[in-house]
C-alpha cells in the first residue's frame, strides 16, 4: 500500500469535477423532493392516497419499491428519490475504481507506477478509498439536506445512510470484478451486468413483497438499502449487511490482485486465429460492438418477459383519489397501462444509454488511434462514421422492439391485444434517435466534450423521472425528447411529435456528418 | 521524373502551437526520401496532413498528384502508412489486424503477407493486447509493407524493433525502392535514416531546414570523441575541423567534422590510448552546429 496517498490525491485531481457534479446533483435533488412533498399533497388524506394508489401500481413498486405503511412521509417521493440516488451513487463508484484500477493498468499508465515504490496494492487501495470517502460524503451531506427539505430527522439519517451502504456495496463489487478480466470493457459488463442483477432481484422481491418470492431482495445490495425502510418504519440493521459485503469482498479483491500479474486477468490470453475475415468498416465496427450488443440484447428478452409475466398479476380499474395522484406519476388510466407507459419510458433510457454508449465506442477508436490507421487506408470519414452510427440507431431500434415484443408475448392473461401492448416500446423510438444524434453531434463538433452525450442524457432521465414531483416548470420538462412522444397506451398515439422528433433527428445527424468530415483527427 | 508528394507553404496550428510553419516539402518517385527532425518538430503533423487527416491552416499539399484534403480516395488506394504510435486492437490477433487493413486497402496479398510474417518472424496467433512493443510495431509493419501500394508512409517505423529487425526492414525497404515504390521515413535517429535514404529533409520547429543528399548531409556531420590519453595530443589544438575541446586530466573530448575524422583520430593514437569512444552526432548537436559553426 505504500504511497496510496498520492495516487489518492492523483485521482482526485483527474475526477473532482465528476464527483463534484454527480454530488451536488444528487444532494440538489433529494432536497427538492423533499421539498416538493407538502405541495403535492395538501392534506395526510391525499397522502395515503397517493401512497396506496402507487403501491397498487406494479410498474411504479417494481421500479421504486413497496410502501409498507401508506401513511409513511415520504412515500413515493422517497422511494423513487431513493432509488435514482442509489443508482447514481452506484454508477459513479464504480466509474471511480473500475477508471483508478483496470482502466489505468490497462492504458499502461500503472507501468511507470510500477517501477517507483509505490505497493503492489496502492492502486486498488487508492480507487477504494477515494471512492468510499466518496459514498460517505454523499450520504452524510444527503442527511441535513432532507432534514432541511422538510423530512423527519430519523428517517433522514437512515436516508443518507442506505445510500453510503449502496456506495460500499459496489466499491467492494467493483474491486472484485476488475480482478477478472484484463480488459477494462470485459470488467465493465461484469460489474454492470451485477447491477443490472441486484436491480432485477430487487424488483422480483419488491413485486412479491408479500409473497415467499419477496426474500430474493436480499439476495440484492439494492434491496438491502431499500429494506433500512427509511420514513416506512426505520430499520438500522440492515445497514450492517453493506459493511459485511465490503469486509468480505475487499480482502478477496486484494488476494487476487496480489496474485497476477500487472495487467493480467485471471485467466491468460488465449492465442486466436492466424487470418481475420473482417474487410469493411461496418463489418469492424460490428467487430468491436458485438459481444456488448448481445449483452444488451439478452438483458432486454430477460427483462421483456419478466415485465410481461408481471403484468399478469394485476388489474382493475382505478377511481377517485388514487387516480388523481397517478395522474401526477405519469399518466391515468388501468393499471396495466400505466406500467406498459412507465416501462416504455425506462426501457427507452436504457436503449438510449446502448446507443449513446455505441456512438462513445466511435470515439474511443479515434482517442486510441485506431482511427488513423484505417482513415490511411480506401475508408473514408463518412463511412466510418457510417457503420457506427448504424450499430447506435439500428441497435437501440432492435432492443425496444425485442422488448415490446417479448413483453407483450410474455403476458397472456387479461391482455389488452398484442400489440397494443408491445407499442409503448415503439413509440418512444424518435426521442432515443434524438438523444442518440445529440451524442454523435457531440463527438463529431466537440470531441474534448464527447462526454456531454452521457450528461445530456442523465439530465433527461431526471427531468422524466422528477421534473413532475418536483413541479418544475413545464417549458424546463419540454426540453426532454421524451415529453413529447405519446405515451402509449395511456395517452392515444400522436404521430407529429413523432415525425417532427424524427425529422430533428435526421438533421442532427446530417450536421454531425458534416462536422465529423471536416475535423481535424485525431483529437486525443 | 514526377513528384509525388508537394507541399507549398504549409502551415497547421494547434491553439497557440505551430506544429507547422511555412513546411514546403518534396519527395520524387522512386525515391526512399528520409524526414529527419527532433522529436516535436512536426514530422507526424506533417504526414497527418499529406493523409488528409488534419486541414492545413494554409498552403497546399499534393500526394501523388491528389489533393491531399480533397482526394482521399483516389490517393489511398495507392499509399500504405504506419503511425508513429502504433496502437491496435486489443482483442484482434495479429494476423487478423493484418487482413483487415490489407482488405480496408483493398490490396491484401496473402503471398507476400506470409513471407513478411515469417521474414519479421511474427506471430500471428497472438492477440494484440498480449503482444511485446517491438510485435505490435512489426504488426503495423506487415499490413503496410504487404500492400502493393506505390507510396509509403512511415512514422518511424523502427521504433522498438531490435538489431537483427531493423536490418530486416531495411532490406525489404530497400527492396520496395528496388521495384521503383517511393518512401518517405520519418525519424529522428540520422543514422538510420542515413542509410537509406536517397535524399533528406530536414525539420526542424515546422519548417524544412535541410534538404540534400546523403553527401551534402555528410559535410554536416561531426563526430564526438572522447579519448582517455597518457600524452597531451598537443596538435588537436591548431587542427582544423576540431571544436569543442576540452581536456580534464587525462580525458579529452572534441567533436570534429568527418573531413578531419582521420587525422584527429590519428593525432590522439600518437598521444597514447587507453580508452576511446566515438560517438555521432545526435540530431541536435547536428543543427547546433549548423546553426552556431554556419556550415551553410
Ligand atoms: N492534436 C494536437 N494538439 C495540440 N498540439 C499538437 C497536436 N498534435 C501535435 N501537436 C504539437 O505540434 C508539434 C509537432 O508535433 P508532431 O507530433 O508533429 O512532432 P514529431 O516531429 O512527430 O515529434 P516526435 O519525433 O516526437 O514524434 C508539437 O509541439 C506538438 O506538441
Ligand atoms: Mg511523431
Amino acid at each position: 500500500m505504500t504511497g496510496w496517498r498520492g495516487l489518492v490525491r492523483l485521482a482526485w485531481r483527474r475526477d473532482r469535477i465528476m464527483i463534484g457534479v454527480v454530488l451536488v446533483s444528487i444532494w440538489l435533488l433529494s432536497y427538492y423532493s423533499a421539498v416538493a412533498v407538502p405541495t403535492l399533497y395538501s392534506s395526510s388524506d391525499q397522502l395515503v392516497a397517493a401512497n396506496a394508489a402507487a403501491n397498487a401500481s406494479t410498474g411504479v413498486v417494481a421500479m421504486y419499491g413497496h410502501i409498507y405503511d401508506t401513511a409513511s412521509v415520504g412515500g413515493v417521493a422517497a422511494n423513487k428519490v431513493a432509488m435514482l440516488d442509489f443508482l447514481t451513487m452506484a454508477f459513479l463508484v464504480i466509474a471511480i475504481v473500475r477508471r483508478h484500477t483496470r482502466g489505468e493498468e490497462e492504458s499502461g499508465r500503472f507501468e511507470l507506477l510500477g517501477a517507483t515504490p509505490v505497493g503492489r496494492l496502492a492502486p486498488l487501495g487508492a480507487a477504494t478509498i477515494l471512492a468510499v470517502v466518496t459514498a460517505v460524503v454523499s450520504g452524510l451531506v444527503t442527511i441535513p439536506a432532507v432534514i432541511a427539505g422538510g423530512w423527519p430527522v430519523g428517517g433522514s439519517v437512515l436516508f443518507g445512510l442506505a445510500q453510503t451502504g449502496v456506495g460500499l456495496s459496489f466499491v467492494a463489487l467493483t474491486s472484485v470484478a476488475v480482478q477478472l478480466s484484463s480488459s477494462y470493457r470485459v470488467c465493465g459488463a461484469w460489474i454492470f451486468g451485477a447491477l443490472g442483477v441486484t436491480f432485477v432481484l430487487r424488483m422480483i422481491g419488491d413485486v412479491s413483497w408479500d409473497r415467499a418470492a419477496g426474500v430474493v431482495t436480499w439476495l440484492s445490495p439494492l434491496g438491502w438499502a431499500q429494506q433500512v425502510r427509511y420514513y416506512d418504519g426505520d430499520r438500522a440493521w440492515p445497514l450492517l449487511l453493506p459493511l459485511a459485503l465490503f469486509a468480505v469482498a475487499l480482502p478477496v479483491a486484494a488476494w487476487l490482485q496480489s496474485r497476477r500479474d500487472l495487467g493480467a486477468g485471471l485467466l491468460p490470453d488465449r492465442l486466436g486465429p492466424p487470418t481475420g475475415r473482417i474487410g469493411t468498416p461496418l463489418g469492424l465496427a460490428w467487430r468491436l460492438q458485438r459481444s456488448g450488443f448481445v449483452g444488451w440484447l439478452i438483458t432486454y428478452v430477460i427483462l421483456g418477459a419478466l415485465f410481461g409475466a408481471i403484468v399478469d398479476t394485476i388489474g382493475g380499474l382505478m377511481s377517485g383519489p388514487a387516480s388523481e395522484m397517478l395522474r401526477k406519476l405519469g399518466g391515468v388510466g388501468t393499471f396495466n397501462d400505466i406500467y406498459l407507459t412507465l416501462i416504455g419510458v425506462i426501457a427507452a433510457f436504457g436503449a438510449t444509454a446502448f446507443g449513446i454508449g455505441a456512438v462513445m465506442r466511435l470515439r474511443t477508436e479515434e482517442s486510441s488511434g485506431h482511427l488513423e490507421t484505417v482513415l490511411a487506408t480506401r475508408v473514408t470519414r463518412l463511412r466510418f462514421f457510417a457503420s457506427h452510427a448504424l450499430i447506435a440507431f439500428v441497435g437501440s431500434t432492435v432492443l425496444m422492439a425485442v422488448l415490446g415484443l417479448v413483453m407483450a408475448a410474455a403476458h397472456r392473461t387479461g391482455s389488452s391485444g398484442y400489440w397494443r401492448e408491445a407499442s409503448p416500446a415503439f413509440a418512444h423510438l424518435p426521442a432515443v434517435w434524438v438523444m442518440v444524434a445529440v451524442a454523435l453531434v457531440a463527438v463529431a463538433w466537440l470531441p474534448r466534450l464527447d462526454w456531454l452525450g452521457w450528461a445530456i442524457l442523465a439530465g433527461v432521465v431526471l427531468l422524466g423521472e422528477l421534473g413532475p414531483l418536483m413541479g418544475l416548470p413545464s417549458w424546463v420538462q419540454k426540453v426532454s425528447p421524451f415529453a413529447h412522444t405519446p405515451k402509449i397506451p395511456v395517452e392515444a398515439m400522436s404521430w407529429t411529435p413523432e415525425l417532427v422528433l424524427t425529422a430533428v433527428a435526421v438533421a442532427l445527424v446530417v450536421a454531425a456528418a458534416v462536422g465529423f468530415r471536416e475535423r481535424g483527427i485525431p483529437v486525443t | 521524373m514526377t513528384t509525388v508528394i508537394e507541399t507549398h507553404n504549409l502551415a497547421k496550428s494547434f491553439g497557440r502551437t505551430r506544429a507547422l510553419d511555412g513546411l514546403d516539402l518534396s519527395v520524387e518517385e522512386g525515391e526512399v526520401h528520409g524526414f529527419l527532425g527532433p522529436n516535436g518538430a512536426g514530422k507526424t503533423t506533417t504526414i497527418r496532413v499529406l493523409l488528409g487527416l488534419l486541414k492545413a491552416d494554409a498552403g497546399t499539399a499534393s500526394v501523388l498528384g491528389g489533393n491531399a484534403w480533397t482526394d482521399i480516395e483516389e490517393i489511398h488506394r495507392r499509399i500504405a502508412y504506419v503511425p508513429g504510435d502504433v496502437t491496435l486492437w486489443p482483442n484482434l490477433t495479429g494476423g487478423e489486424v493484418i487482413d483487415l487493413l490489407g482488405r480496408l486497402r483493398g490490396d491484401l496479398d496473402k503471398d507476400r503477407r506470409a513471407l513478411l510474417l515469417e521474414r519479421f518472424d511474427l506471430d500471428p496467433t497472438k492477440r494484440c493486447r498480449s503482444y511485446s512493443k517491438g510485435n505490435r510495431q512489426k504488426v503495423a509493419l506487415v499490413a503496410a509493407l504487404a500492400s502493393r501500394a506505390e507510396l509509403f508512409l512511415l512514422d518511424e517505423p523502427t521504433a522498438g524493433l531490435d538489431p537483427l529487425m531493423e536490418a530486416v526492414f531495411s532490406d525489404v525497404a530497400r527492396e520496395l525502392k528496388g521495384e521503383g515504390r517511393t518512401i518517405l521515413l520519418s525519424s529522428h535517429i540520422l543514422s538510420e535514416v542515413e542509410r537509406l535514404s536517397d535524399r533528406i529533409s530536414i525539420i526542424r520547429a515546422g519548417r524544412i531546414v535541410e534538404v540534400g543528399t546523403l553527401d551534402e548531409m555528410r559535410k554536416l556531420h561531426t563526430t564526438s570523441i572522447s579519448a582517455s590519453v597518457r600524452g597531451l595530443a598537443p596538435s588537436l589544438d591548431t587542427m582544423p575541423g576540431v571544436t569543442n575541446l576540452t581536456r580534464d586530466g587525462r580525458l579529452i573530448r572534441f567533436s570534429v567534422d568527418a573531413d578531419n575524422l582521420d587525422a584527429a583520430v590519428a593525432a590522439v593514437a600518437v598521444a597514447g590510448v587507453d580508452s576511446l569512444v566515438c560517438e555521432p552526432p545526435t540530431l541536435e548537436e547536428l543543427f547546433l552546429s549548423k546553426y552556431e559553426g554556419g556550415v551553410r
